[in-house]
């Protein structure tokens, strides 16, 4: 096939392989860019199909130009390596309007072998894995294509065995090479746009959108103390300003109390999000490396992550009986002159009851009494009133709306009270045991101080919802309807039928061990596993078994492959040639007969064997006939005593 | 200094294994080591490992490996592309300078042998690039494109391939013991006819004028080196037999002794006008004696006298 025809046939492909790659990515690299490389795109597809003319290296260098501008201006300096990856890829897509050569196109190919893996830094999971794979196959075929002038289809042919011959090696390599801590810190992608939101304001928000990404698993051990209703809790939300309740400035602030360990340690497999706040069941404080606790007791990571993080959490009761004055303080804090019907009712149940027991009783009835209904749809309320708007005309809304509406309650009577925001529920998988927790299983809720006992927690949503405290959101059968709005189109909300939530449930499975194994294979899980393979020598023999995994695989192949190599030729060829090399002759420029002549003068003392071995191979070599049996038995007992002959000398 | 030394050497133990018409490629004559391409392949290899492992991150740290093992693996197949392969060289024809001198290459490979590039440590430019063979002999044929005329020795020709996807150089040579000339470009001039005493003289052969060359006298067998132009075509389109037309006359019709000093031009111009004179002579059936300077060639005609003569004007 004509080279030049190949290359431009193979970039082409490339090009489109790139724009799809930027498509893919386009949450991450911003719609500029992405339309930016399109038209480079469609400027490759132009000049492929003739409609324009190959570009000067004056009009690439300007294209090259507009691009780094595009993506400075689009993408900025705070995203390093969201730009750092826009620029090679950029990179690429024009290089590949350029490349005419097989020697310009191989080293493009062999840049791919880093540009594709890119991906990975945005995300990692099955599909992504698959995807990536894929193109690296692809792109060895290609490599192989132009570097060797053949139709892909060959060369993929070609590509595929040597591809798979690497791939378990690689995996053996993963698994037992040490792992090393990173050598230095590095920006990382931001890959999640899911997540909990450190401000809760429901009130503006008609249509609570939801999604059905996960959002953590969780292992929990059997034990009594683990026990459904799941509040995990994230972020804790102290400071109300009439609008929104505000995160707390401690929410990041490391643990000054002491605790009492309370139970089995449980471990947590959290998706990427766009917070750094994990998850806890009540207080906790971290078992593993590189997690940070605050004085609420939940968890949180040092920087943010961009793929799954695993991490254990030992449960604890914290030591917060006592409040000092200026927590009191933080958490009756209320802003002025907002929600005077609230304020009212406030201080008339706080006239009528003398503990914070009796109050809640108070506003309980109130909630189950009143009109109130759950709603994932609610009315906006845009009134500086927002509270009493709630409270005493529209009563609908989700968990923020009550939980805010409590919270202010009992502020107002002086109780200490805060707004938690987490996730309750979790849907349990039976196979594998362990929960799963998902964006729509989001929750806020309140905690509530009462001296000498400490923070309790208190569910308003449940006085109204109280399906809602045990298992997921999507198991509440009257909100059925509205929940499935808000999903949109995911396999969860087809839920209700059966194969596509069995299908559902595998894939789920199937990402979970991928997230747990794959992913999360770190050096404590890779030195549990060397423990169990090598036992208490595991210090030394995985680094020698890689070596000698490699060495044995690599011989052996090569000794096989020499040996079918062999095999191919007949026997006759295969003594002779013995008896050559044992000879010391050089055959090169010698026919047979000759070499045999200088095998008896080198050994006189076989010659009469030497002639019959030249008689039986000449008879194998220069006849159409084969030899029988017999006769090559023959010839293997001459080969052994001409040497055995010579030898004696 | 040193260079020059270990230059030296390796090019002795090149000669010593390498010296020879045909090999067969084996464990002893194959040379591998990565290519330009592959050390960026292994480069690339590396930053994934830094990126890997700077994020924690499994999947680029599993390309790298990957990376690896198939620069690895590649450095195998290369071998095993070249292994068993038999390449000989038959032959490499004579030919005037500026024209294509040949060189006849047999390969037999042992299974299939994909891009196999030759190349010539002097003679620049082999088409020979990226060609592919399945298990079966071919014959090769690789212009020479030579534009000096001269004796030349075959040289060292290297057998190289990048195979698979390039990451890898595998190469071995071959030294054969063939000669071939490039003979001086001919170029147009006079074909004088000398028929002077002078001539008589030297060579003893008279050289009387006969213009008639339909009169031969007899027929007799085509024997290989004999001019072609005196083939009897209208025979061996009777009879399939190549017959050669012997002359009537004392001897040859036509004789010329061609002088180097009796041409005019410089050296190179002179040599080049003999050449085409040669040539023309013997087209027309003519005998010829050439005079060069160093050199004096006797009288006569056919095949192996002409090339006689030409190698004769390209080593002057």
């Amino acid at each position: 096939m004509n080279a030049n025809l190949l290359v431009e046939r193979n970039t082409l492909i490339t090009s489109l392989i790139y724009c799809a790659i930027s498509l893919l990515l386009f949450q991450s690299l911003g719609y500029v860019f992405c339309v930016s490389i399109v038209l480079v795109t469609i400027f490759k597809l132009s000049t492929t199909m003739g409609a324009v003319k190959n570009p000067s290296k004056l009009v690439v260098n300007l294209l090259a130009v507009t691009v780094i501008v595009v993506v400075f201006l689009s993408l900025g300096f705070k995203n390093t390596i969201e730009m750092f990856v826009a620029m090679l890829i950029g990179a690429c897509a024009l290089k590949m309007l350029q490349v005419s050569t097989a020697k310009q196109a191989t080293s493009a190919y062999i840049l791919n072998f880093f540009t594709y893996p890119c991906f990975y830094l945005f995300s990692q999971n099955i599909l992504a894995f698959t995807f990536v794979a894929a193109l690296l196959l692809f792109n060895l075929s290609q490599l192989f294509s132009v570097s060797h002038n053949l139709p892909i289809k060959v060369a993929y042919k070609n590509s595929l065995k040597k591809f798979i011959f690497s791939l378990p090696l690689a995996v053996a390599m993963v698994l037992l090479v040490p792992k090393l801590p990173p050598f230095w810190q590095l920006p990382n992608a931001k890959s999640a746009n899911t997540g909990l939101s450190e401000d809760v304001d429901p009130f503006e928000i008609t249509e609570l959108s939801r999604s059905s990404e996960l959002a953590f698993r969780a292992l929990l051990p059997t034990a009594e103390m683990f026990q459904p209703p799941f509040y995990w809790r994230a972020i804790v939300h102290d400071q109300f300003d009439g609008k929104k309740w505000q995160m707390s400035r401690l929410q990041g602030v490391g643990l000054q109390r002491t605790y009492q360990p309370m139970g089995p340690t449980y471990s947590v497999i959290a998706e990427p999000s766009n917070t750094r706040w994990l998850f806890t069941l009540g207080d906790g404080v971290p078992a593993s490396k590189g997690m940070n606790v605050n004085n609420f007791g939940t968890i949180f990571q040092k920087k943010l992550s961009n793929k799954a993080v695993q991490y254990e959490v030992s449960p604890v009761d914290l030591d917060d009986a006592r409040l000092t004055r200026w927590e009191y303080g933080i958490n009756t804090q209320l802003p002025q002159g907002f929600n005077p019907r609230a304020s009212a009712l406030a201080s008339k149940w706080n006239s009528e009851t003398n503990s914070t027991q009796e109050f809640i009783t108070k506003m309980k009835a109130f909630f189950v009494e009143g009109d109130f209904t759950y709603s994932l749809t609610p009315p906006a309320i845009s009134e500086k009133h927002n509270v009493d708007e709630f409270l005493f005309s529209t009563q609908a809304g989700f968990c923020g709306h009550y939980a805010s509406a409590a919270a202010f309650l009992m502020r107002n009577a002086g109780i200490p009270t805060r707004l938690v925001s987490g996730y309750l529920g979790g849907e349990y998988n039976q196979q594998s045991n362990y929960y799963a927790v998902y964006q729509y299983d989001a929750h806020a809720w309140v905690e509530y101080y009462v001296p000498q006992l400490g923070w309790l927690r208190l569910d308003p949503t449940a006085w109204v919802a109280p399906n809602r405290m045990f298992g997921s959101l999507s198991d509440l059968a009257q909100l059925e309807q509205q929940f499935k709005d808000n999903l949109g189109i995911s396999l969860a909300s087809f839920s209700n039928i059966r194969a596509i939530n069995w299908l559902r449930l595998q894939l789920e499975q199937l990402d979970f061990h991928w997230t747990r194994w794959v992913l999360n294979f770190d050096g404590k899980k890779q030195s549990s596993l060397l423990k169990a393979l090598f036992g208490n020598k595991h210090n030394f023999l995985p680094a020698l078994s890689v070596i000698l995994i490699l060495i044995t695989v690599f011989g052996g192949w090569f000794a096989y492959l020499n040996f079918r190599n062999w095999q191919k030729q007949p026997k006759e060829i295969r003594l002779y040639n013995r008896l050559l090399d044992f000879g010391k002759v050089q055959s090169g420029s010698l026919t047979p007969k000759q070499a045999i002549e200088l095998l008896k003068q080198k050994f006189p003392r076989a010659q009469s064997e030497l002639d019959e071995f030249y008689e039986l191979f000449e008879l194998a070599r220069y006849n159409t006939l084969r030899l029988s049996n017999e006769q090559y038995k023959r010839l293997g007992l001459l080969n052994k005593r001409i040497i055995k002959k010579a030898k004696i000398k | 200094m040193i260079s020059g030394a270990y230059k030296g050497w390796l090019n002795n133990i090149i000669a010593k294994k390498h010296s020879s018409n045909s090999i067969t490629f084996s464990h002893d004559n194959i040379y591998v080591v990565p290519s330009k391409s592959g050390f960026l392949f292994l480069f690339f290899a590396l930053l994934n490992f830094v990126i890997g492992i700077n994020y924690q991150n499994n999947l680029i740290l599993g390309v790298s490996y990957l990376m690896l093992m198939l620069q690895i693996s590649a450095l195998f197949y290369g071998y095993m592309n070249l292994h068993g392969l038999r390449i000989e060289l038959l032959d490499i024809t004579s030919n005037f300078a500026g024209q294509h001198n040949q060189a006849k290459f047999r390969i037999t490979p042992s299974s299939d042998v994909f891009s196999l590039n030759i190349y010539h440590s002097e003679f620049l430019k082999l088409e020979f690039q990226n060609k592919h063979f399945s298990t079966k002999a071919h014959n090769q044929v690789i212009k020479l494109l030579m534009d000096k005329r001269g004796k030349y020795q075959s040289g060292k020709f290297k057998i190289q391939s990048s195979y698979p996807f390039g990451l890898v150089n595998v190469w071995s040579y071959l030294l054969p013991d063939k000669v071939f000339y490039v003979y001086p470009a001919p170029i147009k001039c006079e074909l004088e006819i000398q028929s002077t005493l002078e001539a008589d003289t030297d060579t003893g052969v008279k050289s009387n004028r006969t213009d008639s060359f339909e009169d031969f006298s007899s027929l007799s067998k085509y024997q290989k080196g004999m001019s072609k132009n005196r083939i009897s075509w209208r025979h061996f389109a009777k009879s399939q037999e190549l017959l050669v037309k012997d002359y009537e006359g004392e001897e040859q019709s036509i004789s010329h002794v061609l002088d180097f000093h009796k041409v005019e031009g410089s050296k190179e111009t002179k040599l080049s006008k003999l050449s085409y004179q040669v040539i023309e002579a013997d087209k027309q059936g003519h005998e010829f004696a050439l005079r060069l300077p160093a050199i004096y060639i006797k009288m006569g005609s056919g095949d192996v006298h002409v090339k006689a003569c030409l190698e004769a004007l390209s080593e002057c």
